[in-house]
This record gives C-alpha cells, structure tokens and sequence, in this order.
C-alpha cells in the first residue's frame, strides 16, 4: 500500500485535468491505496459547489462523494485562496462542507508532500 | 535496485515534458534500476496515436517509445477510457463500433487505472510527466 497525496491545480471546467485527476483519486483507494486530497493554485476552485449542467459532469457533486471512497484527508491552500481573492466566496458556499477539507499553509503542504510515498499533480 | 513507474499526463506537444521523460526513463535504465511500467493517462494517451507521422523539426516521440520498447522491452500501458474518448482506439474496439481504422498497436497495450494501480503496489517510486 502506497500513501498517495492528488493535488487538484486547474480550475475545475478549464480543462479535463480536474477530472482525470478525481477518477485517478477515485480509482486509487480501490486497489488498496491510501488517497489525500490537496487543492491549490486555481484548484481551489474546484472547492465552489456548482449547479449541473446537461452534458458536463457536474464536479464539485463527484467531488462530494470522495468520502464514499475512503478519501477522508482533504486540504486546500489557504494562500492560493488568498491570491484569487475567493476565500469570502469559499466561505459561503463550500463543497469542503460535505469533505471535511482542512485549510493549510505553505509549510504545512510541504508537511503533506514529504509524508506521502508518491504525489502527483492534475 | 528501485522500481519505478513513470506516469505520463501531458500530450507529446507540450514544450519538453516528452523529452524529459525519455531521457529520464533511459536514465534510470542505464543506472541499473527498472521501469515497471509506462502509463499513459489523460491527454498523455495522445503519445500512443499510431497515425502521427514525422515532421523532421522536433523530437519524434512516438517512433522514441517504439525504439524505447524494443531496446528495453518496457511495459508501456495506455488507459483504455483515457485513450477512446480521445479517438485511440485498438482494432478489436474500431471492429466492434464499426469504425474503420484504429490506431492503437503493439508495442503500446491496453490498460486500466485498475492495472496501474495494482502495479504501482511493487513501485518504490512514481515519476509523472
């Protein structure tokens, strides 16, 4: 078993970074992986509960259901927040609710980073 | 010895994560250490279009893993959903779907995240690129 640590950076629509890398987290915990989930730069975005549109999954709703698949350890950076000026907007309205996402610091990220066996950036 | 997996995300154009990754796979070669396996993932899974054809003005990535694999005999795998929703498709699935043409072969393999994450189990390390 491998400690992986996902770090989610792209907003979620821009691209289909964010999604692969939510099935990659996904997937992971069913082969006998532990998963930790770390939002920065434009990732934190992802955190924005967003309504569904026909023909896109809807991906702040699959994020939500990451407890379902034993990925409990979410975080997000708190700087990276700070620095798109959304922490009001994610304060309010927040899928990190239904994760339990804790917010970190530059140091405490690079606590997360040097305690997991393997990262990985989508 | 260490056992590595290499996880390739980006596609073959994007400035030189592709050459990178080549030199860092035969790098790790030439030191004595083992590349468990190569997988191709999200946009990376546009290495493994067999219908690229040379342009003479950049790195030729493709006939790079061909050349790769021959030597060296790595495990190169492909996320079978990655690559059909990009239209990358092995004969038995262009057979199936009634479409003409395919382009996925040897020596790029089908696989799922399933596979790669069970592998990843015998890995010390995972590089991604």
């Amino acid at each position: 078993m491998a400690a992986l640590l996902v770090r989610f950076t792209q907003s979620p629509y821009g691209n289909a970074l964010s999604q692969d890398g939510l099935d990659f987290a996904l997937a992971a915990t069913n082969y006998g992986h532990e998963v930790k989930a770390l939002f920065e730069n434009e990732g934190v975005l992802q955190l924005v509960k967003t309504d569904s549109i026909k023909g896109i999954k809807n991906h702040s709703k699959r994020l939500s259901s990451m407890p379902f698949f034993d990925i409990e350890d979410c975080y997000a950076c708190t700087e990276s927040a700070k620095a798109l000026n959304v922490q009001s907007t994610l304060q309010n309205n927040l899928v990190a609710d239904e994760l339990t996402c804790q917010w970190v610091s530059v140091e405490e990220k690079l606590a997360l980073i040097e305690s997991a066996d393997h990262v990985v950036t989508f | 010895m260490a056992e590595y997996s290499v996880l390739i995300t980006t596609p073959p154009f994007n400035g030189d994560s592709a050459q990178r990754a080549l030199s860092f796979i035969k790098g790790v070669i030439s030191n004595g250490d083992t590349i468990n396996h190569v997988f191709f993932y999200g946009d990376g899974v546009y290495h493994t279009n067999s219908l690229m054809l040379e342009t003479g003005d950049s790195l030729f990535t493709y006939g790079e893993w061909e050349k790769l694999s021959s030597a060296h005999n790595v495990n190169l795998m492909v996320c079978i959903t990655a690559a059909v929703k990009r239209g990358i498709v092995s004969q038995q699935e262009a057979i199936e779907n009634g479409i003409g043409q395919s382009n996925l072969q040897a020596p790029f393999q089908q696989a799922g995240l399933g596979e790669f994450f069970t592998l990843l189990h015998n890995c010390e390390r995972l590089v991604q690129f």
